[in-house]
């Protein structure tokens, strides 16, 4: 469990925040000797003072971006977790749907990303429908691969009990995937994010996404800079709220712990 | 079918039968094209202890799964407890060689997923599962996860959840073959105990000749892949079974003689540089 680790050990805190401090001075410094001008890269300083100065349309464009991601996420796993669940149950409804899902994979959903707003035009529905093209796939894969990472002696057992294979999805099926669907919602709610900036992209009047292409269009580079500030810590925050689901459901992860490799070298300054 | 019995006392016979495997084959693949199983008939009287011996791949866990009813045989039929078997067997335990528990459940919890999936009374069979942890040395871990006990102690606590509901028959599929070496013997005697006092007919598959006969009324011997019966040994050390016995002569007689089974076979084959 990571953040036990890092609650322990005041030595991994000092690395978590001294990393994020480097690169930023490792920033201005670049600018400093390549002597880039601000209007392509401008020093952290003026970022910081463009967040500063456009605090409130940052936190309004950026409520809009988070909406149309947590709503893109939320139907992916929505249709993803139960589309898994029939994948794994069917063999026949396994084929018919592996080659839809591998397509649906290798389309350009960044170039239907057009297509989507002459269908649906200028709101929040195409970036909603972006996000969730993009963070079904991992949340379906995750799954299905989670629901089938179970002994086949632990079926037959359970079959010997009389179980019902409704039984066995709930007792055994979905306690056994619940580590992978976590990692497959870290990929997901990553996607999604960049589903949503890039449907604002396309067409739109909000979002993190419309800002960044105003800003840009003004030769306003602190600000396009602000916003993908913004946006990364939004990934942040999304990526380590799974982290905290993780922990919430921590004896489910009992598996995974168990095969961690032990830290007994650490011990030795190794 | 050949049954051997060693000595001339004669094996009492059981009144009732618990099991007939009657012309049973299994054959696996596209088309039928391996056979698993080759033709195998023998009756499990009610109440004993039969241990199935035989080469890897020869088809014994095959036999034990269509017993349990978890898979259809080719031809031929099982009869359990007086019904035909074409389903999952209910009045029944198992045990496989790995202990299966679920690693998010607590020890008692694993030992309850048996009356929660058959829907049995929770409440009237904790009782019974703490009882039984207690009877094999776990009282203090039932509140334990199994990530926390040896392979020993889990694979105890999956025989209680074996034995939880009550069932007539208990089928183990190699139970102790994850085991290291003493924690096995140890295992073995403490099973032999319990298997007196709970009073069920048992299958039991294993690897070890010895341990057949240390444990088992008889034991069934089985030929290569396709498995077909070669023959079935009363083993009659009485009921009550000690360590010192592995030693006495009379045990070793019964080793010896499926050994040399094997032997000709040619499953095994002796030293022949002299």
């Amino acid at each position: 469990m990571r953040v036990k680790r890092l609650t322990g050990d005041p030595l991994a805190w000092v690395t978590v925040i001294s990393t994020p401090i480097a690169l930023v001075i490792l920033w201005d410094v670049s600018i400093e000797v390549f002597k880039i001008p601000s209007f392509l890269m401008p020093p952290s300083q003026e970022v910081w003072e463009s967040i500063v100065a456009n605090r409130q349309a940052l936190f309004l464009h950026g409520q809009v971006t988070l909406a149309e991601t947590l709503i893109g996420f939320g139907l992916s796993v929505a249709i993803g977790i139960p589309l898994a669940m029939l994948i794994v149950l069917s063999k026949l409804l396994d084929r018919i749907l592996n080659p839809i899902l591998v397509a649906s994979q290798a389309v350009p959903k960044v170039a239907l990303a057009p297509l989507l707003l002459v269908l649906l035009g200028y709101g929040a529905a195409p970036k909603i429908i972006v996000a969730l093209l993009i963070a079904f796939f991992p949340v379906v894969v995750n799954t299905a691969s989670g629901l089938r990472a179970v002994n086949r002696d632990t079926i037959k057992l359970m079959r010997s009990m009389g179980g019902s294979t409704w039984q066995i999805f709930t007792k055994v099926r979905f306690p056994t995937a619940v580590p992978h669907i976590l990692a497959g919602f870290k990929v997901a709610i990553a996607f999604a994010v960049v589903g949503a900036v890039v449907g604002e992209f396309v067409g739109s009047r909000t979002g993190l996404g419309y800002l960044m292409l105003s800003a840009t269009g003004n030769f306003d580079t602190a600000l396009v800079f602000a916003c993908v500030m913004v946006l990364t810590a939004m990934g942040i925050a999304l990526f380590y709220s799974i982290s905290l689901l993780e922990l919430v459901l921590g004896r489910f992860n009992r598996l995974s712990r168990m095969q961690q490799p032990d830290e007994g070298f650490g011990a030795y300054g190794m | 079918m050949p049954v051997v019995s060693l000595s001339k006392a004669p094996r009492d016979e059981p009144l009732e039968k618990a099991a007939t495997i009657e012309r049973v084959t299994k054959r696996f693949g596209t088309r039928d094209s391996v056979q698993a199983l080759g033709e195998v008939t023998f009756d499990i009287g009610l109440g004993e202890f039969v241990a199935i011996v035989g080469p890897s791949g020869c088809g014994k866990s095959t036999l034990l799964n269509m017993v349990a009813g978890l898979l259809p045989p080719t031809t031929g039929r099982i009869e359990v407890l007086s019904q035909y078997v074409t389903g999952p067997v209910r009045d029944l335990g198992i045990v496989f060689q790995q202990h299966l528990l679920l690693p998010w459940r607590t020890i008692l919890e694993n030992v309850l997923l048996q009356i929660e999936v058959r829907r049995m009374g929770r409440r009237e069979h904790k009782e019974r599962a703490l009882s039984l942890l207690e009877r094999v040395g776990l009282a203090d871990f039932a509140s334990s996860y199994p990530d926390q006990l040896s392979g020993g102690m889990n694979q105890r606590a999956a025989i209680c959840r074996a034995l939880v509901h009550d069932p007539e028959l208990l089928i183990m599929d190699e139970p102790f073959g994850a085991l290291d070496a003493m924690t096995r013997d140890q295992m073995a005697m403490d099973f032999h105990l319990l298997s007196r006092e709970a009073r069920k007919t048992i299958i039991f598959v294993t690897h070890s000749i010895s341990e057949a006969v240390f444990l088992a009324n008889r034991v069934v011997v089985m030929t290569p892949r396709p498995g077909r019966v070669q023959s079935i040994v009363s083993i009659d050390l009485g009921r009550e079974r000690h360590f010192e016995m592995k030693e006495d002569r009379a045990f070793a007689v019964y080793t010896r003689h499926i050994r040399e089974m094997f032997e000709s076979m040619g499953v095994l084959r002796e030293n022949t540089r002299r």
